[in-house]
């Protein structure tokens, strides 16, 4: 502490005053210094804060890694920030403060390097003693940190912060830069998780539109094909097939994808097949397959069980709708076409024939002593007579005819596009052979009989009623005939 | 007038007080060119503050610019170390030499000033055939358009860390009503304007402010954009008053109770502590409608702030420092300097702000220099930040 004595000369004062000044001043500096390092202590303090502060404030996911890229290097003081996310190596997430267009950097870290990182999350120094990616060595790196991005034992990814100015990253950068990783990796998680969820909507969305689509067809084929698509559009698959047997109706069968041989075996080829049956209507049975699809998985093995379970809903509709088809439009008993659906074939071919000019031709059958066996031998037998001579009926014409049971004895044959009448007489003929042929009914040896009468459009015109009645009337002069014999 | 003989390469620099846009950007343009016929590949920037008919201005500045590149924009202030008053406009002419120039734009900046700064970054550089072997960037930015860091952080985003980045946003007569800016032959309101250097020789970029801190650390608590709503968990403003008025020694006389709230908040920016040991100083434009503090430029959640101090002396040897800076980069005699000055500045040099040419020409050498007063300044060597406030930001080349 300076005092002031009366004996001082002038001199001695203006020494004094200066040496007062130069003291104030030094101790101002020392205050400035003091001062301005405790500014940038809590400055630096206040990073992770901000960081996070940035962060929370983000919510675009895509938007976090380029944002938080900047902002860490703004207050990290570097020229570039890189990050890698997973095991992608060749393709940061992120690389700011390297110029677009120029080649990517790659995440190259030294074996050594890779091994320290292991033990603790972050690594600084000089550009000498650390591993750096080549294309970032054309920026004329000084010092860089590398930091490992962890969350809950996940490895998430990789950030390295790059300086280009000789200004060496300190223990109080290093710190913080371990407290602001983890809150970007935090970040990331949250990004990754928000990128599912939305995923998740996306998809339940289209399955939504597909499954409203799905439940309108009624093609069984069309159902399968779509199926087959939606599973490999969905699933983590290579390939999705879908099969649906129906027997004594024959098989759908659709494919997308690439599948291993013929998707016949399960694991075959190089890609495992795997597949979920399906609950159907008996008899029919089927499965939905798919190739390559990871078992531990389980969101995916959950969503196959999902896509089951709709094809399950939409092939089992299509099946009852099919069933219900059968019902109104076939005899029960014998399986031929029934009156209604005969009479809409007859319509839609004499249409045809008007247009085309084609003869059309109908045979009438009607079974002989058919009450006599029903009185004799019960009404069981008498079916059974039916469908023997259904089956012989149906098998004696050509694909393209129909055969009909329009009610009690009485049958149809619809002959669409004949040569000539001729033809037609040729075929009754060989019906009524082939009816006449001995058959056990109710364990009893007989020759059922048939009467059978033919009329076409040339001789009856293309009027449908007139064309019946021409061949009913044929066919009672034929039963006429036959009782005089 | 005299007409100073220049040498083939050095900038020419030039200023009129005309108030008829037409004539003050012939004689501004004539003055910067000395005698010299601009060649292709030549550049010649152009400052305004003549309010009437910005865009004959820049149109009349082009046409007697000949063959030269010509790029622009609107400011509060112009000067040149020639002339260093501040009104009317001024004229910086740069032969090409070993220097490449290539001019980008984008306009209707909207809500993403990043994107389309990247993208007028972008066209600069193709039409600057590419990188060389120093690059640097001058931006010319609409300086109401928003968040000025976004011109940077698009700009960065495009250029990468190699390329040294410098500009100003440009400004008009404190009015707020709008801005210009001027390149590819155009007058743009709402842009950017990009300009690409390739230079075989490093260019020099320097920064200075001149402020200094007082009183306490204070931590903003609650901010948004460029709004600080608390400060230590207060009403901004309350807390920034009380903190000055704790330090009432460091402002004196100035800070009696008569002067305005306006003038007040001029005179003590906030600093922020940059983590190398510097300050970002980022002036207030205002009160907030809930006590808070509207700022010029962004201001983060969390960021530590105190109230800054300055004088005139402090204020020009800061210009002098800035220029300084950068022509020591440049290695060798500078050609010339562009200068970008805050408009705050001049509120706070007040007459002394005549001084600042002369200081930056004391920095420079004797070589010329031509400046503007901006809403913003950019300013980046090193490091991904560059965005400043309340400083005199230098390219030497």
């Amino acid at each position: 502490m300076s005092t002031f004595e009366p004996e001082q000369t002038a001199a001695e004062l203006l020494a004094e005053v200066t040496r007062l000044r130069a003291e104030n001043e030094r101790l101002r500096q020392r205050n400035a210094t003091a001062q301005a390092r405790a500014a940038q202590a809590l400055s630096r303090a206040t990073r992770l804060a901000q960081v996070v502060s940035v962060l929370g404030q983000l919510t675009d996911v895509d938007e976090v890694l380029d944002r938080a890229a900047s902002e860490i290097a703004e207050l990290f003081g570097a020229d570039i920030l890189v990050i890698w996310l997973g095991t992608r190596a060749d393709q940061p997430a992120t690389a700011w403060g390297m110029r677009p267009g120029a080649p990517p950097p790659v995440l190259s870290l030294s074996e050594a390097d890779t091994a320290r990182l292991v033990e603790v999350p972050i690594l600084v120094g000089p550009v000498a003693e650390c591993s750096v990616p080549e294309a970032v060595r054309a920026y004329e790196p000084a010092h860089v940190a590398w930091i490992r991005l962890s969350h809950r034992r996940d490895d998430l990814g990789t950030m390295l912060l790059v300086r280009r100015a000789d200004q060496p990253f300190d223990s109080s950068d290093t710190l913080e830069l371990r407290a602001v990783a983890t809150r970007v990796a935090l970040a990331i998680d949250n990004g990754r998780l928000q990128r599912r969820s939305q995923e998740r909507l996306e998809r339940l969305e289209r399955l939504y539109e597909r499954t409203a689509q799905l439940v309108g067809m009624l093609e069984l084929g069309e159902i399968a094909r779509l199926l087959a698509s939606v599973a490999l559009q969905e699933l983590p698959v290579t390939g999705a097939e879908i099969c649906i047997e129906r027997p004594g109706a024959g098989a759908e069968h659709a494919a997308s994808g690439s599948l291993a041989g013929d998707g016949s075996t399960e694991g075959a080829g190089d890609a495992a097949v795997r597949r979920a049956p399906l609950t159907l209507m008996e008899p029919a049975t089927g499965w939905l397959g798919v190739a390559d699809l990871d078992e531990d998985d389980s969101e995916a093995v959950d969503l196959l069980h999902h896509i089951a379970d709709l094809a399950n809903l939409v092939v089992g509709k299509a099946l009852l709708f099919d069933a219900t088809r059968t019902q109104a439009q076939y005899d029960a008993m014998t399986g031929l076409a029934n009156r209604a659906l005969f009479m809409d074939r007859l319509e839609e071919s004499l249409q045809r024939a008007r247009r085309y000019q084609h003869l059309v031709g109908l045979i009438f059958v009607d079974l002989d002593k058919f009450k006599q066996v029903n009185d004799t031998l019960g009404h069981a037998a008498g079916d059974e007579l039916l469908v023997t001579v259904a089956h012989r009926l149906r098998d004696a014409v050509r694909a393209t005819d129909t055969v009909a049971r329009l009610g009690g004895d009485e049958f149809v044959v619809l002959c669409d596009r004949i040569d000539s009448t001729e033809n037609l007489r040729v075929l009754a003929g060989r019906l009524s052979t082939r009816v006449q042929e001995p058959a056990t009914i109710a364990g009893q040896e007989m020759r059922p009989g048939a009467s059978m009468g033919v009329a076409d459009t040339e001789t009856s015109g293309y009027e449908s009623a007139v064309l019946l009645a021409g061949a009913d009337a044929a066919m009672y002069e034929d039963k006429a005939d036959r009782r005089r014999r | 007038m005299t007409v100073p003989q220049l040498d083939a390469g050095t900038m020419g620099v030039g200023h009129s007080g005309s108030p008829d846009p037409r004539q003050a950007a012939r004689e501004c343009v004539q003055a910067a060119l000395a005698g010299r016929t601009p060649q292709p590949g030549d550049l010649l920037v152009v400052f305004t503050t003549v309010g009437e008919d910005v865009p004959a201005f820049f149109d009349e500045a082009a046409a007697a610019a000949g063959a030269a590149t010509v790029v622009g924009c609107s400011a509060y202030g112009c000067y040149t170390t020639e002339a260093p008053g501040v009104g009317g406009c001024s004229a910086a002419y740069l032969p090409a030499g070993d220097l490449t120039f290539g001019v980008g734009t984008a306009e209707s900046l909207g809500s993403d000033i990043a994107a389309a700064t990247e993208a007028a970054v972008v066209q600069a550089r193709a039409d600057a055939g590419g990188s060389g072997e120093h690059d640097a960037l001058l931006l010319m930015s609409d300086g109401l358009a928003g968040d000025q860091r976004e011109v940077l952080r698009g700009a960065y985003r495009a250029a990468g860390a190699q390329v040294a980045i410098v500009g100003g946003a440009a400004a008009d007569s404190l009015t707020q009503t709008g801005t210009y800016q001027y390149a590819r032959g155009r007058t743009l309101t709402n842009g950017v304007v990009a300009l690409w250097i390739n230079s075989r020789r490093p260019v020099g970029i320097g920064v200075a402010h001149g402020w200094r801190p007082v009183g306490d650390l204070m931590v903003v608590t609650r901010a948004s954009g460029n709004v600080v709503h608390e400060l230590d968990g207060r009403p901004a403003l309350e807390a920034y008053l009380e903190m000055r008025a704790d330090a009432e020694a460091e402002f004196g006389a100035q800070d009696a109770p008569a002067r305005s709230l306006a003038e007040r908040l001029m005179d003590g920016p906030l600093g922020l502590p940059t983590t190398a040991g510097g300050y970002d100083v980022r002036h207030i434009f205002g009160e907030g409608p809930d006590g808070g503090l509207v700022m010029f430029g962004y201001v983060s959640d969390n960021a530590v702030v105190q109230v800054m101090t300055t004088s005139h002396d402090e204020l020009l040897a800061a210009a002098q420092e800035a220029t300084a800076v950068a022509t020591r980069a440049i290695g060798r005699v500078s050609r010339g300097a562009l200068v970008f000055s805050c408009t705050a500045r001049l509120a706070n040099l007040g007459e002394k702000v005549v001084e600042e040419g002369p200081a930056i020409a004391r920095g420079l050498d004797g070589a010329p220099a031509c400046g503007l007063f901006t809403y913003g300044e950019f300013g980046r060597s090193t490091g991904s930040s560059g965005f400043h406030n309340a400083t005199v930001t230098v390219l030497a080349v």
